[in-house]
């Protein structure tokens, strides 16, 4: 390796303890050393004819002697202050003073790029607008990054909005986008961040890149920082929220910021013009800075703003807060838009496939068989109008959602139809205890309704996951408490007929709910419709909850009871009565209790009479109570 | 219209303020004489104390009737001698015009005093003492605990049938009446219903000599230990089978956990999955009379067991009968009122009266770190 001759130290107060060590360097090499509020005063009497500089000093003091070094070409070395990590990182250089003293005094300087914003040269990165936590989380690993994150993040990210971006590159090419900040990067390797976007990107390319940060939604401005925490090199597609422009010359205006802020200790005006100086300075840096910063031949200009506004989103958005949830067009989402859309349609096989699924669970539930009842619920293609109906409720997409109703309601009246003419055929059956496992939903059955309405909306929006429909499907089971129901009006037996269209109904409303709420976290909201679609959903909400209310404040009473009753045991005229089994269906005014009840001698009417006072005794309304009972021999 | 604002605020506020007031009683001068005589010194001063705690709290809750007549309480130690029971009763009728007598004393004492107050004709509520033959006795006491009969024929029921296990074992008291009358009652309950007896030991055979029955009856597949037993006796019974690691469901009596954590027992192995016969649980839905209790005892630090819940429910039971009486309630009226009571909302559930038997829930619990946890309730 080849080393100066002689060279300039330029330090100030923090620098000047690297003077020592670089004076006894080994190379032999012969240093003069100013001091830079010196050099400041009169740069000329110290530059002049100088042929290699190093700089142990403040950044701007550095930024000065760089606006030199290209015009004077004097060589550069940077000799990193215990503050200065981003030149440690940018440059390649390491944590021991020494190797860095090494690789100054090399006499193998290259040429690099320089940026200038309106005159000023940029060294690390040019802020406009807001990006929180971008630097943070690009640097993973850092000591205490967690709570820092937190602390910014709570503070920042519910003021963002998008602001209006206009651009112009060198080859006049003029954008007009939305976004909530942008930032020129001025080098390859600082960070996760830059490596993830600018992966071709080279310090000697000859190019100006900005990168324009436009989250349609807090979330997925969360999405972009968490995709940059867990970066891995593999990765090809620039995520989400991200546009790019790579040009020789970029003008920026944003309207709603005032300033660029440059290597966040300086700021200009804006309109911000940012211009590449090619060749601009020759530096020394670390082998791996010359490997990722490979000299290229200037390319073409870069756009890539698919990811940002349209001019129809940018409205929308444009001096509001970003909401939490994002929103999305169709046009973006065109192909689940138009699966749920076929899904809302009433066709021949959702009619066929209804009518076989019914008729199959009406069998499997007089033969008390779980295989065939579950067999049935594959069949059944009730979920996907369901599906659909909740993606109309977000979208307040009024086709989607009358279609999606009748769809449903003609699935409803064929099963009623199907299992009730089935009972008809059927009259001597009796009930089994796969028809009594539907006729008392509780609060357990609202939440399998609920996370199979979560789960069906997650798989029905990502096609490597849409076989778990299935096990959707059979989780809820839509069909089996509609056969039951039939049953019920089959046999005319409307206890039956209510519970189990109840449990129904909880599906329903459950899985529509929850299926809009999780389309809404998953983003598929719609722009334009929001607030209605909002309206709407609040409306069926509210509109389902009080009857939702009532009915489970009964349901929940009918359960304690069951339970109390389960616990209970009696010891009428000395008979001790165990309670086998217990069954509570609430009806208007009586509450109809079926007790199996376990004696070793015989009860009389007089100790039935005293056990129905005991159980009366437990509850305000009134009790009708059938017991069956088995002896213990 | 700032007038107006000022006027809708107050009388809302005096509104507000009338809704959470509590309806006060206006004390109506005439006082009701109340004895109490309970084991507050000897060998069962632990219990006496707590049930006197219980009876205080109640009194500091309830101070008045519902028509504001005050109670006093004159309180007398049997220091835990049956025999003296009936001497200390007669002392007090001595000593005060009593208009009823709570007795917090255990069945021998109430037996040994049945005569005294048979001719006395004073109306009496018993606490704790669950001997049968107690209310069966006289036409004057009425009992707040459940019966020896009602809660050994429950457990009986309860092995044979809802455990499934016909070999038992007993082990109780021969020298108290409450221990032998549950021991008696239990072995005819079990034995009716096809359960097998395979011994019977006493408490006064020592730890030496119990320790090869114990081991004997392990051997022989004796599956359930039912005890009637309190106090050390109790405790060294758990110990022994711990050291024999014998795996058998041991069922006890009423306050028996109360008795163990006296002695030192509180959360000990051998204490866990113990299954009691008991008066609560504690894990029961909580009425307003326990909800005051609770505060009660939170605000002066005291721990409230069995004794002291019944030792409470029986001055509740006191209350409601001198709420039922006529003006002036004359001896004969209150007994009666007290004696044949329809119900009335205890701590844990409603209670009722009948012929001076208390007709209660009973509570089978298990035991499980130091607290009862209902396993089943018995109407």
């Amino acid at each position: 390796m080849e080393y100066k001759k002689k060279v300039l130290f330029i330090s100030d107060d923090s620098g000047k303890k690297y003077l020592e060590q670089l004076k006894a360097n080994p190379f032999d090499v012969e240093v003069t050393a100013v001091e830079a509020s010196h050099l400041l005063l009169d740069p000329k009497k110290y530059l002049t004819d100088v042929g290699h500089v190093i700089v142990a000093a403040d950044i701007e003091v550095a930024k000065q002697i760089m606006m030199f070094g290209s015009q004077q070409e004097f060589t550069l070395a940077f000799l990193p202050l215990d503050s200065q990590k981003q030149f440690v990182r940018l440059l390649d250089l390491s944590s021991k003073v020494d190797e860095n003293i090494e690789i100054a005094l090399r006499d193998d300087a290259k040429e690099i790029d320089l940026i200038e914003c309106n005159g000023v040269l940029v060294e690390f990165k040019a802020t406009i607008g807001q990006v929180p936590l971008i630097d943070l989380v690009s640097q993973r690993g850092r000591p205490g990054m967690v709570f820092h994150a937190l602390k910014i993040g709570a503070s920042q990210f519910f003021k963002m909005r998008l602001q209006q971006f206009e651009i112009e590159t060198a080859n006049g090419k003029k954008i007009r986008t939305a976004a909530s900040g942008a930032f020129v990067l001025e080098h390859g390797r600082q960070s996760i961040l830059s490596r993830m976007i600018l992966s071709d990107h080279s310090r000697r390319d000859g190019q100006v890149l900005l990168v324009l940060v436009s989250p349609f939604s807090v979330v997925e401005y969360l999405k972009f920082l968490f995709s940059i925490i867990t970066f891995s090199s593999t990765q090809k597609t620039l995520p989400d929220a991200i546009g790019i422009i790579k040009s020789k010359e970029i003008t920026v205006n944003a309207i709603g910021s005032k300033e660029v802020v440059l290597d966040e200790h300086s700021s200009v005006a804006l309109p911000a013009k940012f211009k590449v100086k090619e060749h601009g300075i020759k530096i020394n840096a670390g082998a791996k800075f010359w490997e990722e910063n490979v000299q290229k031949s200037p390319e073409k200009e870069t756009i890539k703003i698919d990811n940002l506004p349209d001019e129809k989103e940018m409205k929308k958005y444009l001096n509001s807060h970003i909401p939490f949830f994002s929103y999305a067009s169709e046009e973006r989402f065109k192909e689940l838009f138009l699966s749920l859309r076929k899904d809302s349609e009433t066709d021949m096989h959702y009619i066929v496939l209804m009518l076989l699924s019914t008729i199959l669970a009406t069998i499997g539930l007089f033969s008390n068989s779980s295989a065939v009842v579950i067999g049935a619920m594959l069949l059944a293609p009730l979920m996907a109008p369901i599906v659909s109906f909740a993606m109309g409720m977000l979208r307040a997409d009024e086709r989607m959602i009358e279609f999606s109703l009748m769809k449903i309601t003609a699935g409803i009246t064929l099963a009623l139809l199907a299992s009730a003419g089935v009972a008809l055929l059927l009259p001597e059956l009796a009930l089994t205890n796969e028809m009594k496992s539907r006729i008392n939903p509780n609060l357990l059955d609202m939440g399998v309704a609920v996370f199979s309405g979560v789960a069906a909306a997650y798989s029905k929006s990502f096609k490597e996951i849409a076989q778990s429909l299935a096990g959707v499907a059979i989780a809820v089971a839509l069909v089996p408490p509609l056969s039951v129901a039939g049953i019920g009006l089959g046999q005319g037996n409307m206890d039956v007929f209510f519970g189990a269209f109840l449990l129904f109904f909880t599906n329903l409303v459950g899985i529509s709910i929850a299926a809009t709420l999780t389309f809404q976290a998953l983003g598929f909201s719609s722009v334009v419709k929001s607030r209605k679609s909002m309206f709407i959903v609040s409306a069926l909400l509210i509109a389902t909850s009080f009857p939702l209310y009532f009915s489970y404040s009964k349901i929940i009473q009918s359960y304690q009871l069951e339970k109390f009753i389960e616990q209970s045991r009696f010891l009428v005229n000395d008979k001790y009565v165990i309670i086998k089994s217990v069954s509570v269906v609430d009806r208007d005014e009586v509450t109809v209790i079926d007790l199996t009840l376990s004696v070793r001698e015989a009860l009389k009417r007089q100790d039935l009479e005293l056990l129905r006072q005991r159980l009366q005794d437990q509850v305000e309304h009134k009790l009708f109570i059938r017991a069956e009972v088995e002896y213990i021999l | 219209m700032r007038t107006l604002y000022l006027f809708v605020v107050f009388s809302l506020m005096l509104f507000l303020t009338g809704c959470g007031e509590r309806e006060t009683i206006k004390p109506s001068g005439k006082v009701f004489k109340i004895g109490v005589i309970g084991p507050l010194s000897g060998d069962s001063a632990s219990i006496g104390r707590k049930a006197l705690e219980g009876l205080q709290a109640a009194y500091a809750i309830h101070p008045l009737t519902a028509i504001g007549d005050r109670i006093e309480l004159i309180v007398k130690d049997d220091e835990s001698s049956p025999k003296k029971v009936a001497e200390v009763f007669l002392g007090l009728l001595a000593e005060e015009k009593l208009d009823a007598l709570i007795t917090l004393s255990t069945s021998d004492g109430v037996m040994n005093m049945t005569k005294v107050i048979n001719a006395q004709k004073l109306p009496v509520i018993v606490a704790l003492a669950s001997h049968e033959s107690i209310t069966t006795g006289s036409p004057y006491i009425s009992r707040v605990c459940m019966s020896n009969a009602q809660q050994s024929r429950v457990a009986a029921y309860f092995i044979h049938d809802e455990l499934f296990l016909e070999k038992t074992a007993i082990f109780y008291n021969a020298e108290t009446a409450y221990s032998n009358s549950l021991a008696y009652s239990f072995q005819e309950a079990y034995k009716k219903i096809g359960g097998e007896i395979i011994a019977e030991m006493t408490s006064g055979l020592s730890t030496k000599a119990l320790r090869p029955i114990l081991r004997g009856l392990k051997t022989e597949g004796v599956e359930v230990l039912y005890t009637s037993v309190k106090g050390k006796r109790s405790v060294d019974l758990l110990r022994l089978r711990q050291e024999l690691d014998w795996d058998v469901v041991i069922i006890g009596s009423d306050g028996m956990l109360g008795s163990l954590k006296e002695y030192g027992l509180k959360g000990a192995r051998s204490v866990e999955g113990l299954f009691v016969t008991e008066n609560y649980a504690d894990d029961s839905v909580a009425t307003i009379e326990e909800v005051l209790l609770e505060r009660y005892a939170k605000k002066n630090d005291i721990l409230l067991n069995t004794h002291s819940k019944l030792a409470y429910e029986s001055y509740l039971l006191l209350l409601e009968a001198l709420a039922q009486c006529s003006s002036g309630c004359k001896s004969d009226e209150l007994n009666s009122r007290l004696r044949d009571h329809e119900v009335f909302r205890g701590l844990n559930d409603r209670i009722s009266v009948i012929e001076g038997e208390v007709q209660r829930p009973i509570f089978i619990n298990h035991v499980h770190n130091a607290k009862m946890f209902m396993h089943l309730k018995v109407y």
